[in-house]
């Protein structure tokens, strides 16, 4: 697969986590049809990768 | 002023500064001087990724006239600093020991380079680091050596700020910090490195690693030029969605009034649990007793749930670093070194889940450091920067198949836990190993509170003379 990966581990992580028994071949057919929907949505990635993330922030104060 | 050195790169910048002002040093010979011995040491060192020859030249230029005409800006004026890799640099390369970034070059200054400037400081180069100032250091140029012995690593990720400073390669040099790598080379390399409180020195132009993690801050030979630089850079910046709106006091008002009467929090558990080296443990409660000494009172206290917090910590930089490069990821993958590809892909691994959680311990965590320093009334926390003095450049760099496969959890044991709850924290010399290797004494203060925090580093500095010592090369 090019472009966006859905790495299989990951699927089959969460999958794992929710207690949910799944053939391989389902787990493919999982992992393609994600990959196909996050495609399909075109969500934007970031312009420039390393720019600072105007949503992420901290702040240490103790009130 | 006694005992100054004979060659101007020795000098430390308050001495610098001083001759400066009063024309007794011009900015043009202090930039040769630091510029010679770049050429002499980077052979051996290779702390800088790029040597602005003909900029800094040229700046030092007009500094001097400047200075000549009556103009000067701050103690930072005709002084050379560095700056990491990951400063944003106009007209200067800013690569990131990145294939990613070959031959990029900016055209705005980061906000610390821009504020540097208006201080009047000279930018000398940009230092090596790791690729995205993560853990793999691609070419063997970028794998600086540590100049108190060069079978040595000498720290990271702010590695060659760390080195050149040591080195008398750079007056100053600024590192960012996002799980100790200002501390870790500043101990390392036998100087002194401030961490500040997350939000006090912009990060505007600086690359991302992780965003609420991220810290810029200054690594020097003495925490008087701390102070000094963090004067010109650190203060609010609208322009940074992470800067904090809090007054910045003049951090040399302060530095000399001794630590008589501070209350210095010790927590063994973690800090000197087994893993701390004798070399370092012994250092660090030599410290202690020096303190004492000083006046200070030395109180044992408990930190619960430190280490939840360093694995919480971990899953918000893995996150936040993955989330950041997620695009380079898809689409120029081959691009990366597999170690930073490696830890870039486990982040994206994390769940959303795993990510809210590690953002719920920070919150309680926030709050135990609060109750610890309240509780126990206390002005800092000390500990060990590290758990051990340095390690040699093949355990650092081992074969290609046992390489970059995670950074072992010690490495960050010391520092991190402050990255997650943002509070200032400083490493300073404060011994040597049986190998003479230096070692690091870290004092983590209360939010934006940088003002204590080096005021007891000048204290021990003032009281010791680790901070004097310099490295055989």
């Amino acid at each position: 697969m090019n472009g966006l990966r859905v790495d299989q581990r990951y699927v089959a992580y969460v999958m794992a986590m929710l207690n949910i028994e799944v053939s391989r071949a389902a787990l493919q057919e999982l992992a393609e049809a994600l990959e196909t929907q996050l495609r399909g949505l075109g969500f934007p990635d970031p312009s420039e990768p390393v720019d600072r993330d105007p949503e992420l922030t901290f702040d240490p104060r103790w009130r | 002023m006694p005992n100054l050195p004979t060659q101007p790169r020795a000098l430390t910048i308050a001495q610098a500064s001083v001759m400066l002002r009063e024309k007794t040093l011009s900015p043009v010979d202090l930039v040769d001087s630091v510029l010679d011995r770049i050429e002499e040491t980077e052979g051996k060192l290779h702390a800088y990724a790029f040597v602005a020859v003909e900029s800094v030249r040229k700046a030092a230029r007009v500094a001097e006239q400047e200075i000549m005409d009556g103009k000067w800006k701050s103690p930072l004026h005709g002084v050379p600093i560095a700056l990491k890799d990951v400063y944003r640099t106009a007209g200067i390369p800013t690569e990131a020991e990145s294939r990613l970034l070959k031959g990029y070059v900016p055209e705005e200054d980061s906000g610390v380079a821009d504020r540097l400037k208006q201080g009047g400081a000279v930018i000398v180069g940009k230092t090596v680091t790791p690729e995205f100032a993560y853990f793999t250091y691609p070419r063997e140029e970028s794998r600086a050596r540590n100049p108190w012995n060069l079978a040595y690593h000498p720290g990271g990720s702010s590695t060659g700020s760390g080195v050149s400073v040591a080195a008398d390669s750079a007056m100053g040099a600024m590192g960012t910090d996002s799980g100790g790598s200002i501390r870790k080379p500043a101990a390392m390399n036998g100087i002194a490195g401030l961490k500040p409180s997350f939000g006090r020195v912009t990060k505007r132009g600086v690359l991302q690693l992780s965003a609420t993690m991220d810290h810029c801050g200054p690594l020097c030979k003495t925490v008087e030029d701390i102070a000094l630089v963090m004067n010109v850079v650190a203060g609010y910046d609208p322009d940074d969605v992470t800067s904090i709106d809090v007054p910045l006091p003049n951090l040399t008002d302060d530095l000399n009034r001794g630590a008589r009467g501070l209350r210095l929090g010790v927590e063994r558990k973690h800090f000197f649990s087994e893993d701390v080296v004798a070399s370092v443990r012994s250092s660090v409660d030599s410290a202690l007793t020096i303190f004492e000494t000083l006046g200070a009172v030395v109180v044992d206290v408990e930190i619960p749930d430190i280490d939840y917090a360093i694995a919480a910590a971990s899953t918000i930089v893995l996150v936040e670093a993955g989330s950041c490069h997620r695009r380079w990821l898809r689409e120029r993958p081959g691009d990366y070194e597999p170690g930073t590809r490696f830890m870039l892909q486990l982040g994206n691994l994390i769940t959303a889940t795993d990510y809210l959680q590690a953002l719920q311990i920070r919150r309680r965590f926030k709050a135990t450091m609060k109750d610890v320093f309240e509780r126990n009334q206390l002005a800092a926390l000390l500990t060990p920067t590290l758990s051990y003095a340095s390690i040699t450049l093949a355990e650092r760099f081992p074969p290609p198949n046992e390489h970059d496969r995670g950074i072992p959890i010690k490495w960050n044991s010391h520092c991190m836990p402050f990255n997650f709850t943002g509070q200032p924290a400083l490493s300073i010399p404060c011994g040597f190993t049986s190998d003479n290797l230096p070692v690091g004494l870290q004092i983590v203060g209360r939010p934006f509170d940088e003002s204590t925090v080096l005021r007891i580093g000048k204290a021990y500095e003032n009281a010791t003379t680790w901070h004097l010592k310099a490295p055989p090369i």
